[in-house]
């Protein structure tokens, strides 16, 4: 009997420890996996935060991020993505360096450890993250790539559907707790404060509303240059033209752009790059007069408008920034008043200035943004020597297609040798005016073109050096001279054919042959294809052999080096046969 | 002896079909002097290239002998592009070269537009891809020597993907090249402008080496019996005409039979026409 209670006290003991045995496991097994979540996952914690207004400036943008997910300690790479293109590649590297490089002010975009200045520390950072890409959500935003430029903390943009009462407005904005800032009657839109900062959600909710069209935060752009009229010139973002300035190139005054044209105002204040030495009053017979008694006055504007495109000083608060901050413009005066007709530009004066332009030798590139369609007079020929001669001699001649908004290229843009340049709009179609459609080599902006013009020209409506110009092959010309002298001042000494900067290629342009700035100057770019010396050290400023095994070393093997790739415009984080190939093109240039 | 007997098959008007009724004495001075003159002559068409022990790059005809002929007329004329001794440890991972020419005497099709040389006109030769490495190569760049307009210049690069398997050693062909000859007689020198070969690291060190250039003989086909080939019989026919002025002999054009002409006979000994 007691043996029986003896044995069922043992085994109750037993069942007892049992039990505590199995909790005290399962107690350690549930310790071991919170403990091990707060490690593993802590990337996860850092990202899933909804953003908010961290550093109290009213912007939500990419420092704050930085504040909850340091990319130097917690893998973040919307952090690292200065452009916001959602990858992390050699551009982001580029576009840090070139602050530094170039010492530009502050920015903390290119901040990316969030010290308060930019240095090579911050490079650094964003290598680490080369080939990754960015997805969403995170931070609470389904697309996290708008940190990049940011949008206003506790600010939310609403359209509403035509037909909206402002009662049904107040109404929602009461719902949803706004407070209207700004009205936009004329179209349909309102500014108003929201109580939270990340407006992620609210504007979901608030697009389920039947009488919202749209709702969304308030983006920020960055003002590139501290020109008045830079928000006119739509056509510079639009050619992709902003990132090589961002990477410093934006001009060398050793580079020179003649205008044919009507003359330019020396006395215009954004026009510094105007030729302190070299300029040719055609209509009176260039070289003949002394420098002080030729008359480049332009009472037409024409000519001062193209200048102002090509180079007009950026950053100095004046009037508009041009595709080069710095250029040498050399106006050569072929063009004259006309009662009936504004502006004519007679045969003769044509041939004297490309006479006098070939007799300067240099020349890197001619404007002519002007034309006759069926030209057939007697000096078509003797100009057409010139043009032959220029080109010859290493000068890239831009013509304007004509505005008859036809297929085919007036003259002299349909000459062999010139490049004839036809006109789009801020949609990319063709401006209603333009010319060259099937016939041009390339396409750039020509509708609404913001430019300088003399205050004393009959063009200047508001008196103010600006006007925008309706539509015109000409501003397109502009554009691309501008580009090609741009791309002078990178390209190798010595250029395949396929690569001259007058020679346009399919990889260059978008829709309708408008020029891509970005990709146009990258495939240009010798440095971007020397990266290595013959005996494998630093870049030597040729492109040879050892450059190019490098890369089809790397090639497929899922290894990365950011210096080779360089297929597509920018890279796109894989080194593959693609890299080869254009790495191929540059084989045995000379950089400058 | 028994090459010289051939003749006897030459029909019985060719003035070929005498030198069959030679004596043996007569038939030995001609072959004799056949040898002398081809080892011993001025003309040099082999590929002349410094004599080091180093690594070399070096053009030959693709033909079995290394003299580099052409038959006028805008036949294929194949020159091989070769490397001899590559004793890097890593081996040969990557050649390029860049070779030029006069357009009016050999020409490669190529496209106006693209500046691409048409299919087949360079391809690669066997050697970067014989131990197994992934070759690509580039497709080839027609463009303008800088240094002569009335030159043209073909680009052609070679690379092998990843580290291995190992890049090989030793010799081989490079690469082929298939000009098309023009109409002119002419012996234009074929240069390298460049030539580089890279070792199989990922630094990918150029390897140090001597060029060449060769001399080409661009010459109408030494077929006189109208056989397609260039036989014994052939050259006996030019051996025949030495001295005269015959127009058929005249290979290299300059008005009369020289040991010049004799030489380029020999030379395409072989070749089909």
């Amino acid at each position: 009997m007691l043996a029986k209670v003896c044995k069922n006290n043992m085994s109750g003991k037993i069942r007892i420890l049992s039990f505590l045995s199995i909790a005290i496991f399962i107690v350690a097994i549930s310790t071991f996996l919170l403990a091990s979540r707060s490690s593993v996952p802590k990337v996860h914690a850092a990202t899933d935060q909804t953003i908010r207004d961290m550093n109290n400036d009213g912007i939500i943008d990419l420092a704050d991020a930085r504040i909850i997910a340091p990319p130097a300690t917690v893998n973040c790479p919307v952090c690292v993505d200065i452009n916001g293109d959602k990858k992390i590649d050699q551009k982001d590297v580029d576009l840090i360096q070139a602050r530094i490089d170039h010492n530009l002010p502050y920015n903390s975009r290119f901040d990316v450890n969030n010290d308060k200045v930019i240095n090579s520390a911050d490079v650094d950072i964003v290598k680490k993250y080369l080939g990754q890409t960015v997805t969403g959500p995170a931070f609470g935003l389904d697309n996290p790539s708008e940190l990049a430029y940011g949008f206003l903390a506790n600010d939310m943009m609403i359209k509403f559907k035509p037909g909206t009462t402002q009662q049904q407005k107040d109404d929602i904005y009461s719902k949803y707790n706004l407070n209207r800032k700004i009205d936009f009657a004329q179209i349909n839109s309102a500014e108003l404060h929201a109580n939270q900062s990340n407006v992620e959600n609210l504007q979901k909710q608030i697009e389920g509303e039947p009488q919202v069209a749209k709702a969304g935060k308030s983006g920020i752009l960055e003002p590139l240059t501290d020109d008045p009229n830079w928000s006119d010139q739509w056509a510079i973002p639009k050619m992709n033209l902003l990132p090589a300035w961002y990477l410093g190139i934006t001009g060398k005054s050793s580079i020179k752009v003649a205008i044919v044209d009507s003359g330019a105002d020396y006395t215009h204040p954004d026009l510094g790059n105007l030729s302190t030495t070299k300029r040719c009053d055609a209509t009176t017979n260039c070289g003949g007069i002394l420098w002080g008694a030729q008359d480049l006055s332009d009472p037409i504007g024409h000519g001062t408008h193209m200048a102002g495109i090509i180079g007009a000083t950026a950053n100095n608060k004046i009037a508009i920034a041009g595709v080069n901050w710095n250029v040498e413009i050399i106006p050569v005066k072929a063009c004259v008043p006309d009662a009936a007709r504004l502006a004519i530009c007679p045969g003769p004066y044509l041939l004297l200035a490309l006479q006098w332009l070939a007799s300067q030798g240099g020349i890197d590139v001619v404007n002519l943004s002007i034309g006759a369609d069926n030209y057939t007079s007697q000096d078509r020929a003797d100009i057409e020597y010139y043009l032959r001669d220029l080109e010859y001699h290493g000068t890239t001649i831009v013509a304007a297609a004509g505005n008859d908004g036809g297929n085919g290229c007036f003259w002299p843009a349909s000459y062999p040798g010139v490049t004839c340049v036809s006109a789009t709009n801020s949609n990319d179609d063709f401006a209603w005016c333009s010319g060259g459609r099937t016939d041009s080599a390339i396409s750039a902006p020509g509708e609404n073109i913001m430019s300088t013009v003399p205050t004393y020209s009959i063009v200047d409506t508001g008196k103010d050096g600006v006007e925008s110009f309706n539509c015109g092959t000409s501003m397109a010309t502009a554009y691309i001279s501008g580009m090609v002298a741009l791309c002078k001042t990178i390209q190798s000494t010595n250029p395949p054919d396929s690569r001259q900067c007058g020679h346009f290629n399919n990889y260059d342009y978008t829709t309708n042959r408008r020029l891509d700035a970005w990709s146009y100057l990258w495939y240009r770019n010798c440095k971007i294809f020397d990266n290595t010396s013959t005996s494998g050290g630093p870049p030597d400023g040729h492109v040879d052999l050892n450059d190019i095994q490098s890369i089809a070393f790397l090639a497929n093997t899922g290894l990365y080096d950011s210096r080779f790739d360089v297929w597509p415009a920018g890279g796109d984080g894989v080194i593959d046969s693609r890299d080869l190939y254009v790495e191929f093109v540059h084989y045995d240039e000379q950089c400058q | 002896m028994q090459i010289l007997a051939s003749c006897s098959w030459l029909p019985k008007i060719s003035s070929l079909r005498r030198y069959s009724f030679f004596d043996f004495f007569e038939k030995l001075v001609i072959l004799s002097l056949t040898f002398i003159i081809t080892f011993f002559s001025p003309l040099i068409l082999a590929p002349a290239y410094a004599q080091t022990a180093g690594t070399t790059f070096f053009l030959s005809g693709a033909n079995t002998t290394s003299e580099a002929f052409g038959i006028i007329g805008g036949n294929t004329m194949a020159v091989d592009v070769n490397v001899k001794n590559v004793t890097d440890p890593a081996g040969l991972a990557a050649f390029a070269f860049k070779i030029s020419y006069n357009p009016n005497l050999l020409s490669i099709p190529y496209s106006n537009s693209t500046h691409i040389p048409d299919p087949g006109s360079v391809t690669v030769g066997p050697f970067l891809g014989s131990l197994g490495k992934s070759v690509n190569c580039s497709s080839g760049y027609i463009g303008n020597d800088l240094a002569d307009s009335t030159k043209k210049d073909l680009t052609f690069i070679c690379t092998t993907l990843g580290s291995s398997p190992t890049a090989p050693r030793g010799s081989g062909v490079l690469a082929i090249i298939n000009f098309k000859t023009g109409n002119t007689v002419a012996f234009p020198q074929l240069n390298f402008v460049k030539a580089q070969l890279a070792n199989n690291t990922a630094k990918a060190t150029l390897i140090p080496n001597t060029i060449g250039s060769t001399n080409l003989a661009l010459v109408p086909c030494a077929d006189f019996n109208n056989d397609h080939k260039v036989t014994v019989a052939d050259i006996l026919y030019v051996v025949s005409k030495f001295g005269t002025k015959d127009a058929a002999a005249d290979l290299d054009k300059n008005g009369i039979v020289t040991v010049q002409d004799i030489l380029i006979a020999v030379g395409e000994f072989g070749m089909t026409c």
